[in-house]
């Protein structure tokens, strides 16, 4: 145990919640649009030589909640953008779609489930996504092993559950369900204690 | 006339469009600026050839491992050439996000 202990976290387990979401969205939703860490709401309001204004959406981006992605279920053929148009990225859209939001959740499953219909709720006033006001709202949370009691509350706010397991993520409970036991925790502690006599 | 750099620099809150046509992974020595030694960073390295709708011959170089996550999913058989991605940054040091959209091509 010491030896595995001694190395490195392994890859696998870092941002587990942004490769859950990349490997979704790409084995999903391969021939698709698809954003991630999208702020949703209206910008600020800030007052500048005496007078109120918008903040830029630039400026706003960092004050805004965001959803983990959004999917625009559209041939993106469909769909014109350009990088810096006024409103964001999207400069036309047909008039009726669907538009999927997204959370990706490891092991938070009720934050997911909470959350989306407040990021639905947003959609109407986001000025980056105002091209799709008039497309229909669907909410998905990504999980990887069944809850029953996540089901119960996601029928409850309307939000479906696709539960995705790649391979990793096996990997990534073995490590975090070892990293609270008493061997793990003496490991670590033995191994702070020599860092910190060794001056590093 | 002002020579254009060769790497790809993101200013916060403007969103870029590139294609990327190959990539390279590696460890670089990179300066820590609270500490003040050179440290080892793995860089996500991609060569560009479009940049905001231009042709380019550039470098987009990524350190931040959340950013560089993202991206694992598509380094095998260079998935990432199939799509134009739309990356903005926002925030400064340890708290930089990325936003990433995908188009497919």
């Amino acid at each position: 145990m010491q030896d595995y202990l001694s190395r490195p976290v392994p890859p696998q387990v870092k941002n587990p919640e942004t490769r859950l979401l990349a490997d979704y969205l790409a084995t999903k939703f391969p021939h698709y649009i698809t954003m991630t860490r999208v702020p949703l709401g209206p910008t600020m309001i800030e007052e500048v030589d005496g007078q109120r204004r918008p903040t830029t959406l630039g400026a706003a981006r960092p004050w805004r909640p965001e959803v983990d992605a959004v999917v625009i279920m559209e041939d993106p053929g469909k769909i014109g953008f350009m990088p810096r148009g006024p409103r964001g990225v999207f400069m036309s859209a047909p008039a009726t779609g669907v538009l999927l939001l997204i959370e990706a959740k490891v092991d938070k499953y009720v934050d997911g489930v909470s959350k989306l219909p407040f990021y639905k709720s947003l959609i109407p006033h986001t000025p980056e996504l105002e091209l799709f006001r008039g497309w229909e709202h669907r909410m998905r949370l990504v999980i990887t092993q069944d809850a029953p009691w996540a089901q119960i509350g996601a029928r409850i706010a309307e939000v479906e559950i696709d539960i995705y397991a790649p391979s990793w993520i096996a990997e990534y409970r073995q490590y975090t369900q070892r990293y609270w036991t008493k061997e793990w925790r003496e490991e670590r502690l033995r191994v702070n204690q020599i860092r910190k006599r060794l001056g590093l | 006339m002002v020579a254009e750099p060769s790497y790809v620099t993101l200013a916060p809150g403007v969103p870029k469009a590139l294609h990327f046509t190959n990539h390279a992974l590696g460890t670089a020595m990179l300066p820590d600026p609270l500490l003040g030694i050179d440290k080892p960073v793995m860089r996500l390295t991609f060569i560009v050839d479009e940049e905001d709708g231009r042709p380019v011959a550039k470098t987009y170089s990524i350190t931040s491992s959340e950013h560089r996550a993202y991206f694992e999913r598509f380094l095998g058989e260079k998935a990432y050439a199939n799509y134009t991605w739309i990356i903005t940054r926002r925030g400064d040091g340890f708290r930089t996000k990325y936003s990433v959209t995908q188009i497919p091509r």
